[in-house]
């Protein structure tokens, strides 16, 4: 039974702009919150990607990543289609990424949804509670951006590529 | 000409750390190290905290097993502040504690060694994984994950969040449990049960595949240490601390906690950032100890559920006295997940489990005080003394993997002699000198987890320094 779209922000927020998924995380949840259109969405805020998380996206027609990833332009927004896909080169067993953990999903549960993952370019991954002010500025576009991607689907996205194995967050 | 194989990292395990292996001019191993290459310093920047917040900022020590720092360091401030604390306080702290337990145990038993148990130690490196197990057996994974599952659902009923969770507190815990959560736990445990059940008869066979293993990975006479109750039973909170010998006699009855530096040592080596604690009265290093799951079954005069006091009976047969291979800790890994279930059940029909009288509350009466618990690999010691103004001025913690520290390096030369040829070099041969760290699950910190096909670099060093030899095999080659 795939009824549920999932969202899951990770990060670490001791971690700075690491932080952004789960903080994205939680204002979906209280923006969501009665929202009628949206009541089917779970969202989950998560320290880091875990192979048990492979179950609840197992059971989702619909998974978004949401998560900040070292990268050349600081607030740039991104937004790019999972292939699930594996072969061994996971390194690290609590550090799993989006492409390894849809991938699981098939393997462990017969089910892998659409995914895509909406990363943000993090400018400082050092230690603080504080996401940068490019981060910081780029919040509400994540936010909506999850919105219409939820709203719409891929289609949401004018140019989606795909992300496969070793898409890996700055952080945590 | 003497040569030395290097092994960094080591995969699989909890941290950072390398393997040194020395080969004489004939190749043949003449020594074996362990070391400890990330440096942490909790006990000095805790200085100048004050007292109570020590749980908190303990637990960041480790992201596996937090919830055992927080409750030896609870422990510990409920001896500053000489306070005892309620008993339902106790009990939901054996609950958090024993469910901490059960996720790092399946953890270690099917993600990080069960690719080695049921692929073997000597599998292509590049499936021997997690997602290899997958693909092979993928009913073991999903058991894995689901026991993974219940016990981190249990912390994050109880403590409000499955990393970190600040629910224990000096004087007991923060909140009591809800009828609802205890009853949400309750139903889950029979689910749990049931694949702890039908996982020992399998490893039980499969753990007969390896007789060398299992003569050789740290398979030599040691004490072993571990808390017991009032009755030898074995325990994971409170009681004592008793010390056996390899014929399972007892050296030490009961070890008062606030006096274990009269029997236990520290001591530093040169070439690695861990320290190595010692059974003091026979001096170091003849004072190797071990801990644990293999040593908490070896200490133990009975385990007191029905489902896993039958299999510890069971293991106990394996040797006259206690058992002495350290790839045991694997069997001994399931044999206390099936107790922490069936106690956790025993705990949440108590009474009065939902009692409302959680906690105590004191200022600090005692200028010192000492905390022991079992976390999953050991006992964990937490030392505190304070100022007048309850300031933290000094601190020192023993972890599972200190106590284990001197018996690991002992396996790993004990395996690399057994198995490696120095002029024949085989991947399989250095999977088994991690393997046998492995078996001990070394918490270095919390930060990797690395699987199968790490980044592995193996040098052939000559006296002088000179590389004559590396082999070096990438994350992302085939």
């Amino acid at each position: 039974m795939h009824s549920a779209r999932l969202v899951i922000g990770y990060g670490n927020q001791l971690r700075s702009d690491d932080g952004l998924g789960r903080i994205v995380a939680q204002q979906l949840r209280s923006d969501l919150a009665g929202d009628s259109a949206f009541a089917d969405v779970v969202v989950l805020a998560a320290h880091q990607l875990t192979p048990e998380l492979a179950e609840p996206i197992s059971r989702s027609r619909f998974v978004i990543f949401v998560d900040a990833r070292e990268g050349q332009r600081p607030g740039r927004l991104d937004c790019r289609v999972v292939i699930p896909s594996g072969n061994g080169a996971l390194a690290f067993s609590h550090d799993v990424d989006p492409p390894s953990l849809v991938l699981l999903a098939r393997l462990l549960y017969g089910s892998s949804p659409t995914a895509v993952v909406i990363s943000v370019d993090g400018d400082d991954f050092g230690y603080g509670t504080d996401l940068s002010p490019e981060v910081q500025a780029t919040l509400p576009d994540v936010v909506q951006r999850v919105r219409d991607v939820l709203a719409d689907g891929i289609a949401a996205q004018s140019a989606p590529t795909a992300v496969g194995v070793g898409h890996r967050s700055g952080g945590g | 000409m003497a040569r030395q194989i290097t092994i960094d990292p080591v995969t699989r395990i909890e941290g950072h750390a390398k393997i040194t292996i020395q080969l004489d001019d004939a190749g043949v191993v003449q020594d074996a190290k362990f070391h400890i290459t990330q440096f942490r310093g909790f006990e000095k920047l805790c200085e100048g905290r004050p007292f109570h917040e020590m749980p908190s900022l303990m637990a960041r020590i480790c992201g596996i097993c937090p919830v055992s720092h927080l409750v030896a360091s609870a422990k510990a401030c409920d001896a500053i502040m000489a306070v005892q604390i309620p008993k339902t306080a106790a009990s939901l702290r054996r609950v958090i504690n024993l469910a901490q337990l059960i996720q790092s145990h399946a953890l270690s038993f099917f993600y990080l060694s069960a690719p080695d148990l049921l692929l073997g130690m000597d599998a292509d490196p590049a499936g021997r994984n997690i997602f290899g197990l997958m693909q092979s057996h993928p009913e073991i994974a999903r058991d894995g994950i689901r026991l993974r599952q219940f016990g981190q659902q249990v912390i994050e009923l109880l403590g409000g969040k499955r990393i970190h969770p600040a629910w224990v507190v000096p004087g007991g815990v923060s909140e009591p449990l809800s009828a609802e959560k205890r009853l949400t736990i309750v139903g889950m445990i029979p689910d749990a049960l049931a694949i702890v059940e039908r996982t020992l008869p399998l490893f039980k066979r499969v753990f007969e595949r390896f007789p060398d293993e299992v003569r050789t990975f740290a398979n030599f006479p040691s004490l072993f240490m571990g808390l017991v109750d009032n009755h030898g039973g074995i325990e994971h909170y409170d009681g004592h601390l008793r010390i056996v010998d390899a014929e399972g006699n007892v050296i030490e009855g009961a070890v008062p906690s606030d006096q274990y530096q009269e029997y236990i040592g520290e001591t530093v080596e040169p070439w690695s950032y861990l320290k190595s604690a010692y059974y003091l009265p026979r001096g170091y290093p003849d004072g190797l100890y071990r801990v644990g799951p293999l040593a908490r079954l070896n200490v133990a005069t009975s385990v007191d559920t029905p489902k896993a006091g039958h299999e510890w009976a069971e293991f106990r047969q394996l040797e006259p006295g206690a058992v002495l291979s350290s790839f045991h800790y694997h069997y001994a890994r399931l044999i206390e997940i099936l107790y922490a279930l069936e106690r956790i059940g025993q705990l949440l029909d108590e009474p009065d489990i939902l009692s409302t009288r959680v906690r105590a509350h004191a200022e600090p009466n005692n200028l010192e005080g000492i905390g022991v618990a079992e976390a999953p690999r050991g006992t964990l010691l937490h030392h505190y003394k304070i100022d007048e103004n309850g300031l933290i001025v000094w601190a020192n913690l023993i972890i599972a993997t200190g106590h284990n520290n001197l018996a690991m390096n002992r396996g790993v030369f004990q395996v690399a002699r057994h198995f490696v040829d120095g002029e024949r070099l085989q991947e399989g041969m250095l999977n088994r000198v991690e393997a046998v760290i492995r078996a001990y699950d070394p918490c270095l910190s919390c930060s990797t987890h690395a699987l199968g096909k790490m980044p592995l670099r193996i040098q052939l060093v000559a006296p002088d320094g000179a590389v004559l030899d590396e082999m070096v095999r990438g994350a992302n080659d085939a």
